[in-house]
């Protein structure tokens, strides 16, 4: 019977499409694409609930479901450590943090597409973004009263615009192998040493620590943030000793496994995890003063919950949470009331003097000028 | 009163339909913001300017991005068709039993995403890799061969990634072709090889202009081989569209990129459609 029914109606809808005009088939296609396209905004508003959700929200204790916040990070060990650290924040706020993996230009990239209407709540930057992020509109400036754990914090680590401090450093230094070089290296200028010829890991300038040490080079020629030319020109010079040009941290890691590289300027922090993850290598910091990398967790614009939010960043700067953070992956923490070992303190900017010591660039001027050192860059380097 | 649709319309629509909501919109958006200037502030710049196109017709280091990025499609694309027809050719002259075996030994890269093959290339590419130290072992060579970050490991990987598509293209055409044309062929006294040039490659012609289209296209859009087996240095199209996308947030000029790849794949294959149908007396394939 009822295969019947759909078999006479199918003839039914042919008989009657051979009525159809032409135009009555356009208009139908339209409404059908438009019919789509509503259904698409809905399923991105928070107002339609989907049957399954409704479903499994019921058995839920009587504090109500769970609100959900998306927080971009860095995958690898760092994503798993916060993973491990959020477990708390979500007991203490009944929430449920589910983590993105992206790079921080990946994590600017998407806000950026999404404006107005973020899937992510809290962006994670480490390559100073959340000053392109800030005068894009595309972050929130947080209320420094909802902050409870601002008042601990290095003076340095506040940010220069004023969005969300800093929750950790760590500095871009010279990781070396120590069972290839015995002595350690002091100085920027030991990249350009001609022992190390074909041996030197060389970083893309796509990636935050290839930018940084661009600057290193012009600023240790005389140059800045405004004038890069010497330091472009200084890399050239440094460019037959490369052993390879890399992007990411893996590739880095792989240089360096491989022992295609031996030295490369890159960052304290995935030293840390490199030598956790047994390799022989070492950080060293360099005379002329490491640059610092100010890592920060921003509240997107336009989020639906920007209490939680908040809270997530203000989680960060916890004395307790940053103590486990730079214990396991070796961070160093924007806290000062955390204390450390000294085999932690001997790896990482730690402690007032330390912190003051790092090199803060102009991330406002970076960003302006990274179009057109990128293009000078990648002319230099292309094959 | 109104014309009757035609049937074919009513077979075109669904696919049709789907093509216009995610291929065509899509890309007339594309096109749109290309005609845009870019601003520092996030805030949509002028529109209708052809500052993007004159940036990259102006300045010769990206039009010599757009050559590497031919170059390399073109030698993929002809790499894979000679691997490929012969691998082709085999299986489909292999015994019954055996072609099923054969096949999915061809397919089986596919069942892994292209990121994880590349990766496998690293290790076996790197100065220090598998390649490079079983070569000096046998003594072939005295100092290892640079093959990672480079054109030549571009090329390597991404034959490897693209062969099963081409081969899986040519063994239809070769299996379905009348065998009895070869017979008779050899019957009347061709050689093998006369037989091979005059009456089975003429006959696999479509096949092999499908594949080495599909390849080359792919090939000139492709960015996770380049991106990871390039490198910074090897800059081609699709490595180029992802900097300035992600990278220098200049959407605008990534537009612009996009559109001149997507126009220079219509040209090509176009001129290439062309070329060989006119060698065919007019049939066209494509």
């Amino acid at each position: 019977m009822v295969n019947e029914s759909i078999h006479d109606k199918i003839i039914k809808v042919a008989h009657n499409m051979k009525k159809f005009g032409m135009k009555s088939a356009l208009a139908l296609i339209a409404a059908t694409s438009l019919l789509i396209a509503g259904c698409g905004n809905g399923n991105n508003g928070e107002a339609s609930p989907s049957p399954a959700a409704s479903g499994s929200a019921s058995p839920s204790a009587p504090t109500g479901s769970p609100s959900k916040l998306v927080v971009s990070s860095f995958g690898g060990a760092y994503e798993e450590t916060q993973k491990e650290l959020v477990k708390k924040f979500e007991q203490d706020n009944n929430a449920t943090v589910e983590f993105v993996t992206l790079y921080s230009a990946d994590a600017l990239a998407r806000i950026r597409a999404e404006k107005g209407n973020p899937s992510i709540d809290v962006v994670q930057f480490s390559g100073g973004q959340e000053s392109v992020a800030g005068q894009e509109d595309l972050i929130l400036k947080p209320d420094a009263g909802k902050l409870t754990n601002g008042a601990d914090l290095y003076e340095s680590a506040s940010d220069p615009n004023g969005y969300a401090p800093s929750y950790a450093f760590d500095a871009l230094g010279i990781i070396y192998n120590e069972e290839q070089i015995a002595t350690p290296p002091t100085s920027w200028q030991d990249l350009w040493n001609p022992a190390y010829k074909g041996s030197v890991g060389l970083v893309d300038i796509s990636n935050s620590f290839g930018l940084q040490f661009i600057v290193a080079a012009a600023k240790m020629k005389g140059g800045d943030e405004s004038n890069i030319q010497p330091g472009l020109d200084a890399i050239k010079e440094l460019l037959p000793n490369a052993a390879a040009i890399v992007k990411s941290t893996p590739e880095v890691g792989n240089l360096f496994a491989q022992e295609e590289a031996t030295i490369a300027a890159y960052d304290s922090g995935y030293a840390f995890t490199f030598r956790q993850q047994g390799q022989p290598i070492k950080f060293a910091s360099p005379s002329e003063g490491a640059i610092g990398t100010f890592i920060s967790a921003q509240v997107v614009k336009g989020t639906k919950n920007e209490e939680l939010a908040t809270k997530f960043v203000d989680f960060l700067l916890n004395a307790d949470v940053q103590k486990t953070f730079a214990e396991k992956n070796g961070y160093a923490p924007t806290n000062k009331k955390v204390e450390l070992s000294e085999d932690l303190q001997a790896v990482m900017p730690y402690g007032e003097e330390a912190v003051n010591k790092l090199v803060r660039l102009n991330a406002d001027l970076v960003n302006a000028n990274k179009a057109a050192w990128t293009e000078e860059w990648n002319k230099l380097i292309s094959q | 009163m109104s014309k009757r649709i035609p049937p074919y319309w009513i077979l075109l629509a669904p696919g049709l339909l789907v093509f216009i909501l995610v291929f065509i919109v899509p890309v007339g958006r594309l096109a749109l913001l290309s005609f845009q200037e870019n601003t520092t502030n996030g805030e949509s710049g002028r529109a209708f300017v052809l500052d993007n196109y004159a940036k990259f017709f102006g300045d010769p280091y990206y039009l010599e991005i757009l050559g590497r990025t031919l170059v390399i499609s073109i030698i993929v694309s002809l790499i894979c068709l000679v691997m490929g027809y012969c691998l082709a050719y085999g299986a489909s002259r292999a015994r019954e039993g055996r072609k099923l075996i054969l096949l999915i030994m061809v397919a089986l890269p596919l069942l892994t995403s292209a990121t994880v093959r590349n990766f496998g290339w690293i290790i076996i590419l790197g100065r220090k890799g598998l390649l490079n130290q079983m070569l000096l072992g046998i003594g072939i060579i005295q100092e290892p061969l640079s093959l990672l970050y480079t054109p030549t490991g571009v090329v390597i990987a991404l034959v490897h990634v693209l062969l099963p598509y081409m081969v899986l293209i040519l063994y239809s055409v070769l299996e379905g072709q009348d065998r009895n044309l070869e017979s008779a062929a050899a019957n009347l006294g061709a050689s093998k090889s006369k037989v091979f040039a005059l009456v089975t490659l003429p006959l696999s012609l479509p096949g092999i202009i499908a594949g080495t289209l599909l390849v080359f296209s792919i090939t000139l859009s492709f960015f996770v081989t380049p991106s990871l087996i390039g490198g910074p240095k090897v800059q081609l199209m699709a490595t180029e569209i992802y900097s300035q996308t992600i990278n220098l947030l200049n959407w605008p000029y990534a537009s612009a990129l996009s559109v001149i790849l997507l126009i220079t794949v219509l040209i090509v294959t176009s001129l290439y459609n062309r070329a060989l149908s006119r060698s065919q007396g007019g049939r066209s394939y494509v």
